[in-house]
């Protein structure tokens, strides 16, 4: 079994539980997902909180020449030099540019969590279908376990980061502030 | 009428053909890849008792978990020193590293499971790039750096091209194609970046430097760089009703089960209102800006089609669309730019995976992330060490090395670079 399927099915138990732990059993779908949504969002912040450590300064300071050549090009318009606006302007995003796409790369650090959440739920609840107040034609089936877990994994989130405002460790995540 | 209103009928416009849709249309289309492996199990292509591989198909190869975790630091890296490449990389990775390419060549040009092979691989482009991109576009939006209008016609080209796409040749498109035009796009940037390398883009380069040194003192002064965007003149209206009507297209091409042709009808009126808003006027930093409405939609259109045909991103398509046509300052490329290349790539997944029932093995994504952010670690740490210079030199370099070999592959069947 590949490594990453063993480390699902280890961890398979401790997924569970929470499923299992009202007698409803639509109560435990709800409770279990909900806390796979926090376990997700909190894997996520911790691992985001490490990458930002490591490469705050680098983003501040690719950050810093971004704005730098961004006011540079705009003097340069101010003044009526369009010649010189153009050639700041492709400075300015070549910075940005750098900055922007080691952004992304350090995004991935909070939001590896999902597809590895939503590979478990495909190996629990693939089957499993939820129907949906309305008959509605294209949806007769019912809906998956992804349409539930995504929205809840928004909420969870955004709950998250309120209650993280508070907390100041996590205070730097974003490298704008 | 106040914008918020505008909003809100937006929104209920496009719920009311939401519920058109889900009251007249048909069923919803059976699993795609149950239907491909049946067929490959009754053509005699697939051994039923084989042993599950990628997504589950009986005797697939079983992806490298590694491998994969030591492409995506490769890939993360790349992010973190060069950019755009990175998209590139990754695609090249789930075509050719992951030996899931020639697994899907070997079932034959125009076969079922070839064509889902490729869908797979071109959602899974997607989905790497596209989750990422959700952070960057939700911190730009916070810093107001979006050009809204601009935003919104942009989208309006970007949305329907993301859908049209998909349903003009999801299943249609062979490996072999795929890779061909992926070869194509590969050696184009390749040349791009080649140009910056010369002699001549170097001297341009230090211009740039020099004339940016004359600017200097302005600089240190301390430009305002918060001085928000102010919209002066545009037709706020026609703009809302045509992002609505383009939506509603994505919406009736997704979920209806039939009379597709209501969705082009949608698609093409949305884009045909643009031509009616008129020239769009904006100030930021004191300066005034200008555009025509229809021209950031038919560039909507290209690079959403384009991104959404070969799976990857279109962000080095906007921006040097934006710099150049619309000759935007970059803190306003950067924003606008992230957001259109967000809603392009939500819609094109979406049409994917719900309207073609295309299937994603999450176990690999997941860990393809982890390796993206442990080579984002890694990318500063050397930057240090190798100058710009030789970063592009290497990466012009794998450019050509690529785009030779997929566009040889693709289009004559053989490689013209080794392995042959």
């Amino acid at each position: 079994m590949d490594f990453v399927n063993g480390l699902i099915n280890s961890i398979d138990q401790f997924l569970i539980a929470p499923y299992r732990w009202p007698k409803n059993p639509m109560t435990g779908w709800w409770l279990g997902t909900a806390a796979l949504a926090l376990w997700a969002t909190l894997s996520g912040k911790v691992t985001m909180a490490l990458v930002m450590r490591m490469n705050l300064s680098h983003v501040k300071e690719g950050l810093a020449e971004t704005g730098l050549r961004h006011t540079q090009s705009m003097n340069a318009l101010k003044a009526g030099d369009k010649k010189s606006y153009k050639a700041i302007n492709k400075l300015a995003n070549e910075a940005y540019g750098k900055t922007f796409f080691l952004q992304i790369a350090m995004a991935a650090a909070s939001l590896w969590p999902i597809p590895l959440a939503l590979g478990w739920l495909q190996l629990r609840f693939s089957e499993v279908r939820f129907p949906l107040l309305l008959d509605l034609p294209p949806l007769r089936d019912g809906v998956g376990y992804a349409f539930v877990f995504i929205p809840l994994y928004i909420l969870v989130r955004i709950l998250v980061a309120n209650v993280a405002r508070w907390m100041p460790q996590f205070r730097k995540e974003s490298s704008e502030d | 009428m106040k914008r918020s209103t505008r909003w809100i009928l937006c929104v209920l416009f496009v719920v009311s053909v939401f519920a058109v849709v889900c009251i007249t249309a048909t069923s919803a289309s059976a699993d795609s890849l149950s239907e491909a492996i049946s067929q490959g199990i009754s053509d005699g292509k697939i051994t039923k008792d084989a042993e599950p591989g990628f997504l589950g198909i009986p005797g697939a190869p079983k992806v490298n978990f590694i491998l994969g975790f030591l492409w995506a630091i490769w890939v993360g890296w790349i992010f973190s020193t060069v950019g755009a490449f990175g998209g590139i990389m990754a695609g090249v990775g789930h075509i050719t590293i992951f030996g899931l390419g020639d697994y899907a060549k070997d079932f034959g040009k125009g076969y079922p499971m070839n064509k889902l092979l490729t869908d797979s691989i071109r959602v899974s482009n997607q989905w790497l790039v596209g989750l990422s991109g959700l952070i960057s576009s939700f911190n730009y939006y916070k810093m107001g750096r979006l050009v809204a209008p601009l935003g919104m016609c942009l989208a309006i080209g970007g949305v329907g091209g993301s859908w049209l796409i998909p349903d003009l040749t999801a299943g249609k498109i062979s490996l072999k194609s795929y890779i061909g035009y992926f070869g194509i796009a590969v050696l184009a940037l390749g040349i791009i970046l080649f140009r910056e390398t010369t002699k001549g883009g170097q001297a341009k380069r230090k211009k740039a430097k020099e004339a940016a040194a004359a600017f200097e003192k302005e600089a240190k002064k301390g430009g305002d760089s918060k001085q928000g965007v102010k919209v002066l003149e545009g037709s706020w209206t026609l703009m809302f009703v045509a992002l609505a009507v383009v939506v509603a297209s994505a919406l009736w091409a997704n979920l209806g089960g039939g009379a597709k042709w209501v969705a082009y009808v949608l698609a093409l009126a949305g884009w045909a209102l643009t031509f009616f808003v008129g020239t769009i006027r904006f100030s930021f930093y004191g300066v005034e800006f200008k555009f025509k409405a229809f021209i950031p939609m038919l560039g909507g259109v290209f690079i959403a089609a384009l991104a959404s045909f070969l799976g990857v991103g279109g962000g080095f398509l906007y921006v040097p669309f934006l710099t150049t046509v619309a000759g935007l300052p970059m803190f306003l490329v950067a924003g606008t730019s992230g957001l259109v290349v967000l809603v392009g790539m939500i819609v094109s997944i979406f049409s994917y995976m719900v309207g073609k029932g295309v299937p994603v093995q999450w176990s690999f994504i997941g860990a393809e992330l982890v390796g993206i952010f442990i080579g984002s670690m890694i990318g500063p740490r050397t930057s240090k060490y190798i100058p710009d210079i030789w970063l592009k030199r290497l990466f012009v370099l794998l450019a050509f090395y690529v785009g030779l070999r997929y566009i040889t592959k693709g289009f004559l069947g053989y490689s013209i670079v080794p392995p042959f």
